[in-house]
């Protein structure tokens, strides 16, 4: 280790001493580390502390320290995330590749458990529960029976996973979704490791809505699996220094808006602006009226506005979550002294940071809104949806090749007969870690259902209700503000604790209400509380879908119909006959604060989390032998040792020329990863497919490619699959 | 699609891999610019490393993908500036020879950067001849090439 700039020092919190790499060192070296922005100052902490002359010069850590916002980047550093954080779609194929090592170390004399992950890693269960069940109380479990059923092999791989490797921990399924539980319980936000330093916390994800933790003070952003794998086992992921967009924000949220509202006119100005590739940063005096699960669900949705991450710097409201959301005192106290022996807790007096260019965002405009029917930036507000969907159904109905229409189709189920037509809402989800790791929107939520309920009002028969929290503490706080009798009481059960509609596992509509959607060529449309709506995500019969606050979710869910103006139309007709508008059931800012303030508590935070590791029964039943390798099964379609490490000696092999080769694949410009290596439907006919048939696999259970990660037999054969690559050995053809 | 050579069959990318490798003969993957744009997906770099492929040469890359093909120990190779498969004359059917790999990687010293020599061979028996940039840009990279992925690469240091 070097220290060029004299950096490394020490400081003292509750009795102890913490080794520091300081920036503030750097002034003495000519470099005003106070006027870089605070995402680039976490990136140089990193630098310092790992400045070995190699990896790490000191003419990298220059390079951060006297950034030029208008550069364009070039300088490329090695950066060390101190964490790593997975879901299971991703995680699986990663541990499948830990544990592979673990039988080459074997193979090579060595001790398999010397294989773990370096720093510490954690793998949230979340994206395969589906919304089979919804609108009963038995959907909760009824779900997560089904989820066990289908992916037992997957699980059991990951049971073993949990016990044999250190420094890896997994939160069962039905517990949480991998960003609220990073949020709510893993971020750490400064963390003291084995070396005796002090440091920010910082991580990669396999995710990438991992930015969400950005709000939390902590840099972090989605890779891919390679990159995740390598920065588990100690080795620096390559970056070059972005340039960062400064976000100046003022004012006041007013009456009636939401986090939700915020996060979608955020995206649609940063859109507009243009961020990809480089970093976000919030700042601004507005930043004092933002609590931090609104920055939570702000810096989600950074993928969507495009850019590597949207920070907002630690300050007092950081330390105020970390206490309610039950961390220690140690912990709190830790990070408010580093982050001020840093100069990186910001207050308001803090000194304004250059940044490569600077929007300002007035957050007293900011008005209900949605976005869709296909791109999270397409913001309209809601005075103007049901204007809007017009164009919209035109022009889906145009891009299908079909002419616009008015088709009415009845529909007759469960006793009761409706029409379905264009706008009607067949999916109603309140989704999604981005807003429901947000106690304000999902208390909205339960105020405009007691209020809806206690007039007489219902959801519309045909409309599939869902609730699917990002962990228990939003069931207990809703719960005790008195809420949950009347969500259940307009189909909004809880059903399951994951990602359900937010990543398209919206589970299937009603044989009913797909045959009139096809029988009408009906533009039904979708509202969730999620993050994305590309064409196919939420559901294939959904072609509008439209992401908007959980309070608005449920308005639609009593509308049924996008078609209805809900500011100026009413959205109901109360037990007394009277009409009831939207506006008579939305409640205040008070309210709202007023059952946040009083049932969200950090007594539900410390309850919740303290078995979080443990989870259900169902996976406490799962057998895991305790072996340091995995007992690879011949038969599963899912988990299989890939052929990495075959034949692999202790010394590598000379590098060969390459003579004789032959061309598999002349490809044009833009070919994408998707192209290389598809994520979804796995083709019947195709390699995939083929191989999977052979082994008595039924084509309904195929799953995606995504799913079968950790399958390489399945996805070697689908390497170069996409279905739409283009292949100049054969002209003409698309296609593998 | 693509087609099997010398036998001109056409058949499945992955079938062709898959002869390639019962024959014993490396393939090599030809693109144009931008190769491996889109969501960082590891398995774009596992899966061709798995049929055997052992080099990429394209116009230009996206960043990620490329790290993950020195990952995965797929050589990154990219045609000099302003040159590229249709200026070349290249359609696919070429036999590709790549000198100069083992004299560089021999060195104890980790090389980046540089070029080496490729012949492409028409069946004709004529050949095209031209440099590729070696795109394996820092000592960290070369190591993991040399140690064919960077999951060899850390499992051998453990190991020792
Ligand atoms: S809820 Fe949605 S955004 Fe959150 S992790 Fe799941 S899929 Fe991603």
């Amino acid at each position: 280790m070097q220290d060029t700039f004299r950096s490394r020092g020490s400081f003292d919190v509750g009795g102890k001493s913490h080794k520091i790499a300081r920036l503030t060192a750097l002034k003495a070296h000519g470099h005003d580390v106070s006027r870089l922005p605070f995402a680039l100052r976490i990136l140089l902490e990193n630098l310092l502390r790992h400045e070995d002359g190699v990896s790490v010069t000191s003419s990298d850590i220059e390079a951060v320290a006297g950034w030029d916002p208008s550069a364009e980047p070039s300088v490329e550093i090695a950066y060390r995330p101190a964490r790593v954080l997975m879901q299971d779609f991703t995680g699986v194929p990663a541990v499948v590749d830990l544990a592979a090592m673990r039988d080459a170390m074997q193979a090579l004399g060595g001790d398999p458990s010397r294989i773990n992950p370096l720093q510490p890693a954690e793998l949230v269960i979340d994206h395969s529960v589906q919304v089979d069940a919804f609108g009963s109380p038995g959907a909760l479990g009824e779900n997560l029976e089904r989820e066990y059923a289908r992916n037992g092999e997957r699980y059991a791989f990951l049971k073993w996973g949990q016990g044999a490797f250190d420094n890896f921990a997994v939160v069962p399924p039905g517990m949480g979704i991998c960003h609220q539980v990073n949020l709510e319980f893993l971020a750490r936000v400064v963390m003291a490791g084995e070396s005796g330093y002090a440091f920010p916390d910082t991580l990669v994800g396999t995710d990438s809505h991992t930015t969400m933790i950005n709000g939390l003070g902590v840099l972090g952003w989605g890779v891919g699996g390679i990159e995740a794998e390598a920065a588990m086992l100690g080795q620096p992921v390559s970056m070059l220094i972005p340039q960062v967009v400064g976000v100046r924000l003022s004012g006041e949220m007013p009456e009636g808006a939401t986090a939700t509202d915020l996060v979608l006119q955020v995206t649609e100005l940063l859109r507009a602006h243009g961020v990809v590739g480089k970093f976000v940063e919030f700042t601004g005096p507005g930043l004092q009226h933002l609590s931090l699960a609104d920055r939570a669900t702000i810096a989600n949705m950074a993928p969507e506005y495009g850019a590597t991450c949207g920070l907002f710097p630690v300050d007092q409201e950081t330390l105020n979550y970390l206490r309610l959301s039950g961390r220690s005192e140690e912990q709190v106290e830790l990070t408010e002294r580093y982050m001020k022996e840093q100069e990186m807790f910001h207050t308001a007096d803090s000194p304004a940071a250059d940044y490569t260019d600077l929007l300002e965002l007035d957050m007293g405009s900011v008005v209900p809104s949605l976005a869709g029917p296909k791109r999270p930036q397409d913001r309209v507000s809601l005075a103007d949806l049901s204007t809007q969907f017009q164009g919209d159904r035109r022009e889906i109905l145009a891009g299908a090749g079909a002419e616009d229409h008015d088709h009415r189709v009845s529909v007759s189920m469960d006793d009761e007969t409706f029409e379905l037509k264009n706008g009607s809402v067949v999916i109603a989800a309140i989704t999604s870690c981005t807003n429901t790791s947000n106690p304000s929107v999902m208390v909205a939520a339960g105020l405009v259902a007691r209020k809806a309920a206690l007039r007489g009002l219902r959801t519309k028969p045909w409309v599939k209700t869902s609730l699917a929290p990002g962990s228990k503490v939003v069931t207990d706080y809703l719960e005790a503000g008195g809420l949950t009798p009347y969500l259940n009481a307009l189909g909004f059960d809880v059903v399951g604790f994951g990602c359900t509609t937010c990543i398209g596992n919206s589970g299937p509509l009603a044989d009913e209400i797909v045959d009139a959607i096809d029988a009408g060529n009906l533009v039904s449309a979708s509202v969730l509380s999620g993050n994305r709506n590309f064409e196919g995500r939420v559901h294939a019969k959904t072609r509008a879908n439209y992401l908007a606050s959980p309070p608005l979710v449920v308005a639609y869910a009593l509308a049924g119909d996008v078609n209805i103006d809900l500011v100026r139309e009413r959205i109901g007709v109360a037990d007394d006959g009277s009409d009831v508008y939207l506006r008579d059931i939305w409640p205040t800012n008070a309210e709202i604060q007023e059952i946040v303030g009083g049932s969200v508590t950090r007594e539900m935070f410390a309850e919740s989390y303290a078995g979080v590791f443990d989870g259900t029964e169902a996976w406490q039943a799962i057998e895991a032998a305790g072996s340091s390798t995995f007992d690879w099964q011949a038969d599963s379609t899912y988990v299989r040792l890939p052929p990495y490490f075959e034949g692999m000696g202790l010394e590598t092999r000379p590098v060969e020329d390459i003579q004789g080769a032959r061309v598999l694949g002349l490809f044009g410009d833009n070919l994408t990863t998707d192209h290389i290596s598809p994520a979804g439907t796995i083709p019947v006919d195709s390699p995939a497919g083929q191989y999977l048939r052979s082994l008595g696999v039924e084509k309904q259970d195929f799953n995606s490619f995504g799913s079968r990660r950790g399958n390489h037999e399945v996805m070697m054969r689908g390497t170069f699959g996409n279905v739409r690559i283009k292949n100049r050995l054969v002209p003409g053809v698309e296609g593998a | 699609m693509t087609v099997h050579f010398p036998s001109g069959k056409q058949m499945s990318i992955y079938d062709a891999a898959m002869e390639y490798r019962a024959e014993g003969v490396a393939s090599i993957v030809l693109g144009g610019k931008e190769y491996g744009m889109g969501s960082s997906r590891d398995w774009a770099a596992k899966g061709p490393a798995l049929q055997g492929v052992r080099a990429v040469i394209v116009e230009s890359f996206e960043r990620i993908h490329r790290s993950n093909l020195i990952g995965m120990g797929i050589l990154p190779l990219q045609f000099e500036a302003g040159q590229g498969a249709d200026s070349l004359g290249l359609d696919g059917s070429e036999t590709y020879d790549l000198v100069g790999l083992a004299a560089r990687f021999s060195a104890e010293d980790s090389p980046t950067g540089g070029t080496v020599e490729v012949k492409a061979t028409r069946t004709d028996g004529v050949s095209v001849e031209f440099k590729a940039v070696v795109r394996i840009d820092t000592p960290a990279e070369a190591d993991y090439f040399r140690n064919n992925g960077i999951l060899n690469y850390v499992l051998r240091r453990l190991a020792r």
